[in-house]
């Protein structure tokens, strides 16, 4: 027992004074939710991704690096071309093979959280040709984060379906309607 | 389906062990024999989890998260402690512990289950999220079930591989204290 005893108080010693050793802070959670949703009416795919202020902070730096600026520094019209920048190379979609370009439209903020708000144009597609397979890499804050996950709620004519891009899949995803 | 995969993944998550460890903690005394401690220890874990979890995501309570963080570490710390103390023993108490530092994880899981949960499909993802949850617990208790039993059979003093063990896990929750009551 003494020996034991002798095993553990090394092995204590050694965790609380190598700072490599560590025990995880907080039980983080790296995770946004994005809503594509087919909109008839407005003849366009509109998209929210929610994400957390400090993460897309992080993301803005990173961004920023080259130019040694940071985030806090830049006006609300270079916040927006920036956060257009990130979004339109994060997020792509595919319709049945075809792209379909993601156009960053504004930024909404709630008390722990950001919103992005997106939209894509289809054309002049009936509903009956928007169906198919819909191709989607999302890759937002991936760069970053390696655990990162983009939960995916899709909506279709009255329908949705739920999914994460993720390392595993390498963040694509196939929703078929 | 989805949510369910959530769940599991989130109890099992690596990066973010602080479940597991206590899951580790609270089965110290058990063994494949005392299914029916087990099965009365864990479920008590998941009923006072479930209805935290519910409270934290329809933000019926909203506690600050460093707090339920550090709760979370000190039930880790607790649990180890407790069972040092009763020697390993399978005592009645430890369900009513495990209910109760359930309460204190399911706040934890609150927090991540109300970002990613959507207003229209709150309570019809809540379900699938829980029994992840649930199913990956069951998962991880019966593997440290087949580890003790391993050491059981290959030790021939397998007490001092769960003295040994304690100590690890105090180590760890302590040093976890120590990072949560710096933030």
């Amino acid at each position: 027992m003494k020996f034991l005893l002798v095993i553990w108080f090394w092995w204590a010693g050694a965790v609380a004074q190598d700072p490599a050793v560590h025990t995880k802070v907080r039980h983080e959670f790296y995770v946004s939710v994005t809503d594509f949703n087919v909109d008839i009416e407005k003849g366009k795919i509109t998209g929210v991704v929610k994400t957390f202020p400090d993460d897309w902070e992080r993301a803005m730096n990173a961004l920023l690096q080259e130019k040694v600026m940071r985030y806090v520094q830049l006006d609300s019209n270079q916040r927006a071309a920036l956060h257009g920048q990130y979004l339109e190379q994060h997020i792509q979609l595919n319709l049945n093979g075809e792209a379909m370009a993601v156009e960053y439209f504004g930024t909404s903020r709630g008390p722990d959280e950001v919103y992005l708000l997106f939209t894509a144009e289809y054309g002049d597609k009936e509903l009956e040709e928007l169906s198919g397979n819909w191709s989607i890499k999302h890759t937002l804050l991936a760069d970053i984060y390696p655990s990162q996950e983009n939960i995916v709620i899709f909506h279709y004519d009255g329908r949705k379906q739920t999914n994460s891009c993720r390392e595993s899949n390498d963040y694509r995803l196939n929703f078929n309607f | 389906m989805f949510y369910f995969n959530l769940g599991i993944r989130h109890i099992t998550d690596l990066e973010g062990y602080d479940h597991m460890l206590f899951l580790l903690a609270l089965t110290l005394p058990l063994s494949f024999g005392q299914w029916k401690a087990t099965l009365k220890w864990i479920t008590a874990f998941t009923v006072g989890h479930s209805l935290s979890l519910a409270l934290a995501a329809t933000e019926v309570v909203r506690p600050p998260s460093e707090w339920v963080e550090l709760g979370i570490a000190v039930t880790i710390a607790m649990t180890v402690g407790y069972h040092l103390i009763n020697g390993f023993k399978v005592v009645q108490g430890a369900m009513w512990l495990s209910g109760i530092f359930g309460l204190i994880h399911g706040l934890g899981f609150g927090s991540y289950y109300s970002f990613i949960a959507q207003s229209d499909s709150f309570w019809w993802a809540w379900i699938p999220f829980n029994i992840g949850i649930e199913a990956g617990q069951i998962l991880v208790v019966l593997v440290l079930l087949f580890v003790y039993w391993a050491v059981e059979k290959i030790w021939r003093n397998p007490k001092a591989f769960k003295w040994m063990l304690s100590g690890v896990i105090l180590t760890l929750s302590i040093q976890m204290i120590l990072d949560r009551l710096s933030l």
